[in-house]
């Protein structure tokens, strides 16, 4: 089985985020940044939550009380970057699951995907999206199109990679600057950057400096699906009770998909 | 003896073949291939090439402003994506979610590039191209037969106060008639209010860090109240324990999922409840002493007009029960409270009449005062006009069935078009001068779009409850369409073709380099650097042309916080015209009356409507709706006591 090898070298680094339940809004501002940044584009007219294409979903879920006294939280779901037995990995029959072991990040290589989709049924996380359709960007987007990620087509798998062109962005301008190594926050994925309420903490997780790094290791973390035994590089917190509850469980699937079964 | 072939043998060669080449690498060499070949699609765009720059604007979709960083590619360099810019002060860096996609606006397919008649004959809306002479004849035809009309011609501005709306004014002042309406702001209409209430003694803004409850009727404060940056200040308040949220709305809103207590009123019934808190708040002596000596009416007259808000009555009314009521007003009494009204997001304000009622709420709880956070703020520095300007009135204090020709200058529609249409003769004749066959344009007969956001030279002003004035610029990033055509210059055209030529209206560069010089007269005040992410003292801003380059490179001016309380004048609760204390009344107890029996609570379909009216949608927001449920329901209706006594 495959498996992401833990950073031997002191230069390796192990990126991963806290997501701060309690400060997401679910105004959704990044999964639009991060559909701008990586060329996603709209959904087919007959796209749905299920075929339309997105690397990052913030779900909704509530504490299943009687209205008006219930709760809810916005729970952004991105890759989770699974650090051990990543199941994606072990299952692609063509190798477009590759794993960068200097910084941890679980990466697609669209133009090796064969499209047969074992990983989106192995994914426990339902974080990678097939393109069912040619996509289609209307003219509102043709001349704003990121020329650092390549567009895919119709037949691919595609998920979220922590915007690894902007690692490669920082690690250009250290070596540029006579540096090795990117400078800590210089590398920021576009959800991060475009959180208004700043509840995405991001950075080395083994770093024990970075702020990351202490807040996942602080009170009220959790990692979805912790007991799959993933390792996600991906921590959520909440001081809320019931919502680390809830999203140590499983998310909750809406009416729409139970009809559909 | 020579070789035989048989059947077998070919076989068995056709089988050891077929065995071979499964086991070498060729089949999966032709799988990977055939993957890469099927992906050379011609549907794929290609993306810009070329340099890659920073480049800094900001977005003026709607009021807030919110400052933009665009990284732009190629030459001339255009936008391929935004972000908010970290450290301003005003905006705290963050944008909603349609700012990140704001540079497609300008090319979205519902975009006027030019000069257009609207169909409505054809089972839809179509633009059909027109000359612009055409357009300006027409419409001046339209003003010359509308001369029996209270108001011939009324531009309706949606974003008032700029120096754009100033020129406006200069060049409407050479038509007979002509005057300039503007609508009540959404998130600031409590807050005018209350400075109604008190004589106009000063302008307020809110300081989120002061007060320790919030009763919300209706503000969209964890969906960017004013402007998205406001939102960080509240939920850390919030998740701290240090600030209380009461929310009372209709709607099962973001703001209302996530605030500490959420009362769902029945929609339109937000006067009823603010006067039946200020009912207990008088009856059961929670009013400071300090406001029972300023409030001059604060005697039988004001108790006997919120009597009939006792507990009881407004739980007929609005739902809420008398218990909680109560122990709402008292515990609003014991604690820095802040009182504040708006409409639904996007949408527009509640009523005069509810407004009112929420400015009385507030001066009973000792408002404004030094712990609730409501501040005097000074006013943004403007220069004197040139000339005589047409009057300007508010579009409440417009006569039903007034105008003749209304021009709309705004992209999005953030008033109820009913409330519009009743000002309107029965052959009235509406121009939109919006960017997009969108919003106003729906309504009208002739459009004449205007640049849209990003592709001209634009101002933002200080957004909807600031505690402190601030002005920023907004560079164009995107390049104008040909037939484009800024308000003032059609209303020049418009002028001439009417035989009132009036001087050409002045630029946008010139006009703001004097408002950025009143701003430097004025002394006072800080600038915002963006790359430092520091605050200069406006003395080392290097005079007015220094202030103008500083903000034209994405910095921002922000005025200093009046630091001295402001001293509470005597001030009536009631209005001083009895008709207005009767409207208040008849709104108040009348509200919305219950839609039959109703077991539960009394909901609204939960909703979260954009942030920008009803200007078109970036294709990319699709992301929030049908691809991810996010935004349930993008038709959410809007409730406000405007609207539900409209319907």
């Amino acid at each position: 089985m495959h498996t992401a090898k833990k950073p031997t070298d002191g230069k390796n680094h192990r990126y991963g985020m806290v997501i701060d339940l309690d400060r997401c809004t679910g105004c959704g501002a990044c999964m639009v940044a991060c559909a701008v940044e990586n060329n996603v584009p709209p959904g087919d007219p007959a796209a749905n939550e299920r075929t339309g294409i997105s690397w990052l979903r913030v779900y909704r879920m509530n504490d299943g009380k009687p209205l008006p006294e219930t709760r809810t939280a916005f729970v952004p779901v991105p890759c989770q970057q699974c650090g051990v037995s990543t199941p994606c990995l072990s299952v692609c029959p063509q190798n477009a699951v590759d794993i960068d072991q200097s910084s941890g990040i679980v990466g697609q290589i669209p133009v090796r995907c064969l499209g047969c989709r074992y990983c989106m049924a192995a994914c426990p996380y339902h974080t990678r999206s097939f393109n069912w359709w040619d996509p289609v960007y209307p003219a509102e987007m043709r001349e704003s199109l990121n020329p650092d990620v390549s567009t895919r087509t119709r037949g691919v798998v595609e998920k979220c990679n922590f915007c690894f062109h902007r690692l490669q962005q920082a690690r250009a301008k250290a070596a540029a600057a006579g540096g090795k190594d990117e400078a800590p926050g210089e590398y920021v994925p576009a959800c991060v950057e475009a959180c208004p309420t700043s509840a995405f903490l991001f950075g080395d997780l083994d770093d024990p400096a970075s702020d990351v790094a202490k807040a996942a290791k602080g009170e009220g973390t959790f990692r979805l699906l912790e007991k799959l035994g993933t390792d996600p590089k991906v921590i959520y917190r909440s001081a809320k009770p019931w919502v680390r509850q809830t999203a140590e469980g499983a998310l909750p699937r809406n009416g729409k998909e139970e009809h559909r079964g | 003896m020579g070789q035989r072939f048989t059947r077998r043998d070919v076989l068995f060669a056709a089988t050891g073949s077929a065995a071979g080449i499964a086991l070498s690498p060729l089949p999966w060499k032709l799988l990977g291939d055939s993957a890469i070949w099927t992906q050379r699609s011609r549907f794929a765009p290609e993306a810009l090439r070329g340099d890659v720059t920073t480049r800094f604007s900001a977005c003026t979709l709607c009021p807030a402003g919110c400052a933009l960083r665009a990284r732009c590619v190629g030459t001339p360099a255009l936008p391929v994506s935004m972000t908010g810019v970290k450290g301003n002060p005003v905006t705290h860096g963050a944008l909603c979610p349609t700012g990140f996609a704001v540079h497609h606006l300008a090319r979205h397919p519902l975009r006027l590039k030019g000069p257009a008649r609207i169909d409505l004959r054809k089972g839809g809306v179509e633009a059909v191209s027109a000359k612009a002479d055409d357009v300006v004849a027409a419409v001046a035809a339209a003003v010359r037969s509308s001369k029996g009309a209270a108001v011939p011609l009324a531009l309706l501005d949606l974003r008032p106060g700029r120096m754009a709306s100033l020129e406006c004014r200069r060049v409407l002042a050479g038509i007979p008639g002509a005057i300039q309406v503007v609508p009540a702001s959404r998130d600031a209409s409590t807050l005018d209010a209350i400075r109604a209430q008190l004589d106009g003694a000063a302008a307020f803004g809110v300081d989120l860090e002061k007060p320790s409850t919030i009763v919300s009727f209706g503000a969209p404060l964890r969906e960017g109240w004013g402007t998205p940056g406001t939102v960080p200040v509240l939920l850390t308040r919030q998740n701290a324990g240090t600030l209380r949220l009461v929310q009372l709305e209709a709607r099962r809103s973001p703001t209302a999922e996530g605030a500490d207590l959420w009362l769902p009123i029945r929609p339109g019934t937000e006067a009823a409840v603010a006067l039946g808190l200020a009912h207990l708040l008088v009856t059961e002596g929670l009013v400071a002493p300090e406001v029972a000596k300023r409030a001059r009416d604060l005697d039988a007259s004001f108790r006997s007009f919120v009597a009939p808000f006792e507990p009881g009555a407004v739980e007929r009314i609005s739902g809420i029960p008398a218990a909680t009521l109560r122990s709402l007003a008292r515990a609003l009494a014991n604690e820095p409270t802040l009182a504040i009204g708006s409409g639904a997001p996007g949408g527009e304000p509640l009523g005069i009449e509810e407004e009112r009622a929420i400015a009385i709420l507030n001066l009973l709880l000792g408002n404004p005062g030094p712990r609730s956070g409501l501040v005097a703020r000074r006013e943004l520095p403007a220069p004197v006009p040139d000339g005589a300007l047409a009057p300007q009135l508010s579009l409440a204090g417009i006569a039903d069935g007034s105008v003749g020709v209304l021009l709309i200058d705004g992209a999005a529609e953030t008033v109820p078009w009913a409330l519009v249409a009743a000002k309107l003769t029965p052959a009235s004749v509406v121009v939109s001068l919006s960017p997009w066959l969108a919003g106003p344009a729906l309504h009208a007969a002739w459009a004449v779009p205007a640049p849209a956001p990003l592709e001209s030279l634009d101002e933002v002003l200080t957004p909807a409850g600031a505690p402190v004035a601030s002005w920023a610029l907004a560079p164009p990033l995107l390049p104008v369409p040909e037939k484009a055509m800024a308000p003032a210059a059609f209303l020049e055209s418009l002028a001439a073709a009417l035989g009132s030529p009036s001087a050409a209206p002045e630029l946008p560069e010139p006009l703001l380099k004097r408002r950025a010089a009143a701003i430097v007269a004025a002394g006072r005040g800080k600038v915002f650097v963006p790359g430092s992410s520091s605050l200069l003292p406006l003395a080392d801003a290097g005079g007015a042309d220094g202030l103008y380059q500083k903000l034209s490179a994405g910095g921002a001016w922000i005025d200093e916080p009046v630091s001295a309380p402001v001293p509470l004048p005597l001030f009536d609760l009631l209005p001083p015209a009895p008709q207005a204390t009767a409207s208040l009344a008849s709104v108040a107890v009348l509200g919305r009356p219950a839609r039959g029996a109703q077991a539960g609570p009394n909901l609204e379909p939960e909703g979260y409507v954009g942030s920008t009216g009803t200007a078109p949608e970036p294709a990319i927001l699709g992301k929030l709706g049908r691809e991810s449920l996010l935004r349930t329901s993008t038709a959410a209706r809007r409730s406000t006591p405007v609207t539900i006594r409209e319907a």
